[in-house]
């Protein structure tokens, strides 16, 4: 236990020393990769085009989502329909946070207090939707969820502070990549700890066979509602990071068709395994954005059925998902 | 009181396009249990196909009932065709994986029809012709029977009708029952499965083309992103009367229908759409087998 702590703490200090030794390296040439972390998009003219730090940013965000998911769907085996809600309070409480009340303090502090509260409200949320849910299972939970889902959505669409229906407008803006890289490893390293400990074990062990985890001792409920708390608080911080990057929410993006987008990662990557998540999120965020290229040269919108043809094909050809069961060399759990 | 009565006349209407669309939700996954996302896209489709070939087959339809008789079969034909094609290149490769992957196959089917709808027909709404002489009925006290809707209820109904004797009196429906019990029984003792989910997919698929049609002639601006929402709810209708259960599809679209319009006009029209997953989420809370389903008790 205490091993694997230090050797993620270690982890995470290597890679915050080995970013400050690779600023210093690089800084004698002529861009400092710091940039990355201190400044806001606006100025970022030179190091990486606009349009490319967008894809990036919205590829981390998908990672968390995806990631926070296979918590849920993949190792707990609770199949959730409604994660784009959990992102949608996320970024709107962020959002009206930050704008109202902090429109001017230090980008650190704004995204510290936006993030923890987009976190904390989403988990509540997740907790009343997990304790609500409890009795059950399979497709029936999906359903359920995708209500909660879509309701949130409604509720939210019909509250007159955050814009209603023309939408969100004047969010601060000052996520950066380089923060959002950083949150984003560690989201992921904070899931793999998860997995690989005792929470993690009762999870898999639920997602097996709940009777079976019953008898061995383990709760069922309450490792399920925690395993929702955890997974809507980083759905939650990720809808934060998605405000304040974009600068513009409007209810149209937290569509249960984005929940169906967050399970496509999944199942595309791999349900169960961290590594298969991050796959997947990388394949569904960049896959649309490489078409538009295509899109260029024959004038037409392909893109869309192009990614909806390649998800059915994957499915039929590899129902395991790209990685199946299987794990990343750094993220697999020996 | 008359205004309740007016509503009510709405809301069945509505309930009724619903109910034609549930239908078809509840069937599959009384065979496959599988929730089939691409039904409310193939409902879109029916009303396109209506739509096209009004366009381009017949240009100058006179506004009759048996024109309207002609569309609606064509695009029950259209529907089924898709239906069928859908079932054997999608579904059928999957049936023995996970059922979270059919699912997935299932959402990309209906993205693949909402956006190669865009393609073919393009994005902005279009508006579906009239193919009914329509006339308005007062039939007293301020209450307006329009005559579109009385076609909506009669051919809905008579097609539930033909649907009931399907399942309940032909060997088929003795087929299909068997199968929504136990696949792998049913497999066992003879029955084509695979022909029977077949034909399953053609009459859900033809009932949702039905469907499309009428929503054109009552609500004549069509566009690809129609089926999304009807679609969710004519689901939600059947999860309602207890998914699997035939019945109770009818009697969850119905009730969905009268208590959308009711709240819209009695309430706000902009909850109107939040009622549906209210709807949705207490049934399954409180009664997860739905209105006319029966609880199925898990054994070790």
């Amino acid at each position: 236990m205490t091993k694997k702590l230090n050797a993620t703490l270690l982890l995470m200090i290597g890679f915050l020393v080995g970013a400050v030794l690779l600023n210093f390296v690089l800084s004698s040439f002529s861009f400092q990769p710091s940039a990355l972390f201190w400044t806001k998009p606006g100025r970022f003219d030179g190091l990486i085009s606009p349009y490319y730090y967008s894809v990036l940013i919205l590829l981390s965000i998908n990672i968390i989502l995806s990631v926070s998911l296979a918590l849920l769907n993949g190792f707990t085996g609770l199949f959730t329909m409604g994660h784009a809600g959990f992102m949608a309070i996320g970024a709107y409480s962020s959002a009206y946070l930050v704008s109202t009340y902090l429109p001017t303090a230090p980008f650190v502090i704004q995204l510290a207090v936006g993030a923890l509260a987009a976190g904390v409200f989403s988990a509540a949320v997740g907790f009343f939707i997990g304790i609500s849910c409890l009795r059950l299972a399979g497709d029936y939970l999906g359903m359920v969820t995708l209500g909660f889902g879509e309701i949130i959505r409604i509720i939210l669409l019909n509250i007159d502070a955050v814009g209603g229906a023309r939408g969100m407008t004047d969010i601060p803006v000052f996520m950066n990549l380089g923060s959002v890289f950083l949150l984003t490893l560690i989201t992921i390293l904070v899931i793999k700890r998860i997995r690989d400990g005792r929470l993690g074990r009762a999870m898999l062990s639920i997602k097996e066979n709940e009777m079976a985890a019953n008898m061995m001792g383990i709760n069922p409920l309450s490792i399920k509602v925690r395993a929702f708390v955890i997974s809507s608080f980083m759905a939650g911080v990720a809808g934060a990071f998605f405000a304040h990057s974009e600068g513009y929410l409007s209810t149209q993006t937290f569509t249960f068709v984005k929940s169906f987008e967050i399970i496509a990662m999944n199942v595309v990557g791999g349900l169960g395994s961290i590594s298969g998540a991050i796959l997947g999120a990388g394949i569904l965020t960049v896959l649309p954005e490489a078409l538009r290229k295509l899109q260029d040269i024959t004038g037409i919108d392909i893109r869309m059925i192009i990614y909806a043809l390649t998800m059915i094909l994957i499915m039929i050809l590899r129902p395991q998902g790209i990685m199946g069961n299987r794990e990343w060399k750094w993220l697999s759990s020996k | 009181m008359n205004e309740f009565i007016q509503h009510t006349i709405n809301g069945l209407a509505l309930g009724s396009i619903y109910a034609l669309v549930a239908l078809g939700y509840t069937m599959v996954f009384g065979v496959l249990q599988l929730i089939n996302f691409a039904h409310g896209d193939i409902f879109m489709m029916g009303s396109f196909i209506g739509l096209y070939f009004i366009r381009y087959a017949v240009p100058n339809i006179e506004p009759s009932l048996g024109s309207a008789l002609l569309v609606i079969v064509v695009a029950m034909i259209g529907s089924a065709i898709l239906g069928v094609i859908i079932e054997k290149f999608a579904y059928r490769p999957l049936r023995k994986a996970p059922r979270i992957n059919i699912l997935i196959t299932a959402i990309g089917v209906s993205l693949f029809l909402e956006y190669g709808g865009q393609l073919v027909f393009g994005a902005s709404p279009q508006f579906f012709p009239d193919i009914l002489p329509r006339k308005m009925i007062d039939i007293g006290g301020d209450i307006i029977l329009d005559s579109n809707q009385i076609t909506i209820f009669v051919v809905s109904f008579v097609l539930m009708l033909i649907l009931q004797y399907l399942v309940f009196k032909t060997q088929f429906g003795r087929a299909m029952r068997a199968i929504s019990h136990s696949l792998e029984t049913a497999n066992l003792i003879g029955i084509n499965v695979n022909k029977v989910i077949l034909i399953t997919f053609v009459i859900g698929s033809s009932l949702a083309g039905a469907a499309g049609v009428l929503y054109g002639v009552a609500y004549p601006k069509i566009d690809p992103l129609l089926g999304l929402l009807p679609g969710l709810k004519a689901f939600i209708a059947a999860v309602l009367g207890g998914i699997g259960n035939i019945t109770g599809a009818v009697i969850g679209a119905l009730l969905l229908g009268l208590s959308e319009t009711y709240v819209a006009g009695y309430l706000s029209s902009t909850y109107r759409d939040a009622l549906a997953f209210v709807i949705l989420i207490l049934v399954l809370l409180l009664r997860p087998a739905g209105l006319l389903g029966t609880k199925k008790i898990e054994k070790v």
